[in-house]
């Protein structure tokens, strides 16, 4: 059965190995380079002493430099799809399409036992594929990113921890239950990546920020021109919203402040700054900190699973008993 | 046959899909080492019937078993070969076996590499690149590699072309000779069925219309001619498959149970292909509670 598993699906599994192999080579590559930018620029030091001059324009020469780097590898979230709808959706949807479920199922073993190995096998081999991909980003991300922007940032927090594997285990399940269901290929890789989207993108925005009540830190403006900046309960959280408050804690609106505080010509930002503070506003940012990033990556990784397990659980009955 | 174990057993076996039967209150027994035809139209059940046998459907009513066991559980005494002989068009012949060799305990590797060299099939050429009749052989040969006790085809010959055809059945009657495999296979074509098959099974409109040795089916069906009259009771006949009547002339089909000895009957023999078509007419008006017992008591003989 291992055998024929493999013989089935090399063609998809030699595949992902090669993207993880090119993957990983500039993952190495890039992540030396930004090491290297990192000491140099002297990013860590700038970090570490809060009231080391022109610290924004060395870490803002080192996110212009690589920040094109870390954006594209958001493009990254969308492989467990890929997973789902090349070696998840083919998986019962092409026996059934080309009749050869009748031929493997009337061999020496069942419908229920060649499914049993053949799901033990691949989400071993897709397991371990985003095993190596997590172990690399999470490398790639150490030596620089995460001083600057933390874990929580979903551009580190979808690479590491266990998230990403749970969107493997996910996203496969998905695959190979639509191509139980509908026993059609094609269809089934389109619902592949069109549930995978369906959950992916509102657990990020609408869920994920409201898995515990995000917190609001609020600062006068002034004091973020001071020293203790770095310091801050922001450092390593996750923002999701900013904006002003009145001294009677109501929102106000960006427009009203920029146009009250207009840095009119010759007026610098230190003005504008001083005219905010004038008026007693205060600068709000509701956030989710640091520390929350087990906790969180266990729900996420908790709604998945969960929502494999009924896929998969659905795709097992459904072979067995409906087809099979 | 003193055997109380069939190599295949239906008992008021049926199968519904949503509203439709499928396959319907179906009996019937399959001794071991016979040679058997199932025999109907398409759409008459026959492919249920093979599927529920290998265990790729369960039954909605009644039971199956094979060698008096759940199919489940006796899947390596068991070849099959689905309709349009399904296998994996880009493994080539030898990954073919290489499957056959891994899924199954009981394996002949050899024979089933003596049998393609003898059929010219070469081990390294992709499936997908076979003949038609390449290609059913292949599957044959995997069904057989097996070693299997029964051997279940489905329309084996259906899509082959008449060369091809005449060399499948060759292969299947040297099988059934041999005496070691029971044979069922489904077949809408009879003409075929008759140089290699010694049982039939006739199915038609979901149920089972007729089940019996070839030889005794053929000894006992008659034909009956007269001329014109209400056919009534006759002694020695048992049921009236077929009726032709004509103003002058009135022709049975019939099953006898003894000789028919009423001189205002003619009597003949018939042709197998006529006696399954008379028995597959009956589903075009509907199957009458007769037809049923019909095929019951030809299985209690």
């Amino acid at each position: 059965m291992i055998w024929l598993t493999w013989r089935q699906h090399r063609a998809a599994i030699i595949a992902m190995a090669l993207v993880v192999a090119v993957l990983g080579a500039l993952f190495i590559v890039t992540g030396r380079q930004m090491a290297d930018a990192y000491q140099q620029l002297g990013v860590g030091d700038c970090l570490a002493h809060p009231s080391h001059p022109n610290c924004g324009d060395i870490v803002g020469a080192f996110r212009d430099q690589y920040g094109t780097y870390i954006g594209a590898s958001a493009w990254l979230n969308l492989l467990p799809a890929f997973l789902g709808m090349l070696i998840g959706a083919p998986l019962v949807a092409r026996e059934l399409e080309h009749g050869t479920h009748r031929l493997v199922w009337t061999q020496g073993i069942s419908a229920g036992r060649w499914l049993a190995i053949k799901l033990a096998a691949l989400f071993a081999v897709t397991i371990s594929a985003t095993i190596l991909m997590t172990a690399l980003m999470s490398w790639w991300h150490s030596t620089s990113w995460n001083q600057l922007n933390g874990h929580m940032n979903p551009l580190m927090y979808d690479f590491e921890g266990i998230t990403p594997l749970a969107y493997t285990v996910f996203a496969l399940a998905l695959g190979i239950a639509a191509g139980a269901l509908l026993r059609r290929t094609i269809p089934a890789m389109v619902v592949a990546l069109a549930g995978f989207l369906a959950v992916r993108l509102p657990m990020e925005f609408l869920l994920r920020p409201r898995f515990q009540p995000p917190l609001t830190y609020t600062q006068d403006i002034l004091t973020v021109l001071s020293p203790t900046t770095t310091q801050t309960p922001l450092r390593g959280g996750w923002t999701l919203d900013q904006g002003w408050l009145d001294s009677a804690g109501h929102h106000l609106a960006d427009s009203t402040v920029f146009q009250t505080c207009d840095a009119r010509v010759g007026g610098t930002k230190m003005d504008l700054f001083q005219c905010i503070h004038n008026h007693g506003w205060l600068a709000f940012t509701t956030y989710q900190p640091a520390d929350r990033f087990w906790p969180f990556q266990s729900i996420e990784a908790g709604i998945l699973v969960a929502l494999a397990v009924g896929l998969l659980a659905l795709a097992i009955w459904w072979v067995r008993r409906r087809i099979a | 046959m003193t055997d109380t174990i069939h190599a295949l057993e239906a008992e008021t076996l049926g199968r519904r899909y949503g509203r439709t039967w499928a396959l319907r209150d179906c009996s019937f027994q399959l001794p071991a080492g016979r040679v058997a035809a199932l025999v109907g139209p398409n759409g008459a059940g026959k492919t249920t019937l093979l599927h529920l046998a290998v265990g790729l459907l369960t039954p909605t009513a009644g039971s199956v078993r094979v060698f008096g066991a759940p199919p489940q559980t006796v899947r390596q005494r068991v070849g099959f070969v689905a309709q349009d002989h399904p296998l994996y068009r880009s493994f080539t012949v030898g990954e073919t076996l290489t499957m056959g060799r891994k899924l199954n305990r009981r394996w002949d590797d050899t024979l089933a590499k003596a049998r393609l060299g003898q059929l010219g099939v070469p081990l390294d050429r992709p499936v997908g690149k076979l003949s038609g009749g390449q290609q059913a052989q292949l599957a044959l040969t995997l069904a057989l590699a097996k070693q299997p006790d029964i051997l279940l085809l489905d329309e084996p010959v259906a899509s082959l072309d008449p060369l091809a055809r005449r060399d499948f059945l060759r292969a299947l009657a040297e099988i059934g000779e041999e005496g070691r495999v029971t044979v069922l296979l489904s077949s809408h074509i009879i003409a075929d069925l008759e140089r290699v098959c010694d049982y039939l099974i006739i199915l038609s409109a979901a149920r089972v219309q007729l089940v019996g040795e070839i030889s005794e089916i053929a000894r006992t069906h008659k034909r009956l001619t007269a001329s014109h009259r209400e056919p009534g009771a006759i002694a020695g006949v048992a049921a009236i498959i077929e009726e032709y009547a004509t103003p002058r002339q009135t022709q049975l089909l019939v099953r006898t149970d003894g000789p028919v000895t009423d001189s205002a009957w003619d009597v003949s023999d018939v042709g197998l292909e006529e006696i399954v078509l008379a028995y597959l007419g009956h589903s075009g008006d509907g199957i009458s509670e007769g037809d049923a017992t019909l095929a019951q008591m030809e299985v209690s003989q």
